[in-house]
């Protein structure tokens, strides 16, 4: 798996990139915070050291999450979060790789803001899921803006909630993303 | 009462308002100090970055998670959402600079400069692993500049 995202990545940044290179936008400060609301606690972490890269041309999008990176208030809840929950030391990195739908309606030359529908692979804790969403392109003189807010259920990436506190932790996580890339010029 | 029975009594009472002090006192233990946590490992930024790209798996089951002091030339800052990441660039890579990344923490925030760019310092932060571009350390702090 890891070795297919790299190529990937490379597919997006170099092959479309050799004839389109105007038309990839990137950012490695791409925001994702989570968010649960359950009768025990919230749960709220954000990240924002998140790679985020977008082929205007073809609407490739790829997303490269460290689960390390993710701050939450308090310690107690990060530490469980990295050890017992995503396990960040066996599976350190979650991707989505997906293709905005209709990405030619987008017109990346001038100032607007789109509705669009993001389909791709979601990789987190070693799992692999489909997911197809909602979200917003923005085109703001020369950068381009995008936002998703979406819910997953933690059950599909086999995240295990302890018996202890079953009922008392959400089982879905409300995840809003939101990248601001510039144009790449190598 | 019997006295046995109100000796039963205070010792459960006690019991349970330890536990809960002991409970609450866990659920809102703060964030380590992390500036002054001890160095893990020391190392430089480019010995540190060629470990990554080299065997990411071996890197990052060394260093991720570990507290790190880095050695190595600052190449730029940068200001996102209010958070300062210095960066130390490696080489040019297929997105852009690539290298190591700093998030500083707020306090140590201040004291990076721009009069620091292109000198040698030291960089204390807690790894986060490799994600195939860069190495990410957050909760950076200032240790020394030359």
């Amino acid at each position: 798996m890891k070795y297919r995202i790299i190529v990937i990545f490379i597919l997006v940044f170099t092959v479309a990139g050799s004839t389109m290179q105007a038309q990839k936008y990137i950012t490695k400060n791409a925001n994702i915070r989570f968010y649960s609301d359950a009768p025990a606690e919230k749960i709220e972490a954000i990240n924002n050291q998140v790679n985020c890269a977008l082929d205007a041309s073809t609407g490739d999008l790829v997303f490269k999450v460290l689960m390390q990176s993710f701050q939450f208030e308090k310690a107690l809840m990060q530490e469980h979060f990295n050890e017992n929950y995503v396990e960040s030391p066996k599976f350190p990195n979650a991707t989505f790789m997906g293709k905005i739908e209709g990405i030619n309606t987008i017109d990346f030359s001038k100032n607007g803001k789109y509705d669009v529908v993001v389909n791709g692979n979601l990789t987190m804790h070693g799992v692999t899921k489909p997911i197809s969403e909602k979200g917003t392109v923005e085109v703001v003189d020369g950068k381009v803006i995008a936002n998703s807010k979406f819910t997953i259920a933690i059950a599909d990436y086999d995240i295990k909630v302890p018996s202890a506190v079953v009922g008392k932790i959400s089982e879905k996580v409300e995840i809003t993303v939101n990248a601001s890339m510039e144009k790449y010029v190598k | 009462m019997k006295k046995w029975m109100k000796i039963i009594a205070v010792l459960t009472i006690l019991g349970v308002l330890g536990a809960v002090a002991l409970y609450v006192f866990v659920y809102n233990k703060p964030h380590p100090s992390y500036a002054k946590l001890e160095a893990d490992f020391v190392v430089s930024s480019s010995v540190l970055y060629s470990q990554f790209k080299i065997n990411s798996k071996t890197a990052s089951e060394k260093y991720n998670a570990k507290m790190l002091q880095i050695e190595g030339i600052l190449s730029k800052i940068e200001e996102v959402d209010n958070t300062s990441i210095a960066c130390f660039i490696m080489e040019e890579g297929v997105f852009g600079d690539q290298g190591i990344r700093i998030s500083m923490m707020p306090e140590y925030a201040t004291a990076l400069s721009t009069e620091m760019i292109g000198k040698q310092i030291k960089i204390k932060g807690l790894c986060a692993g490799y994600n195939d571009t860069d190495v990410i350390l957050e909760h950076g702090s200032l240790a020394l500049i030359y």
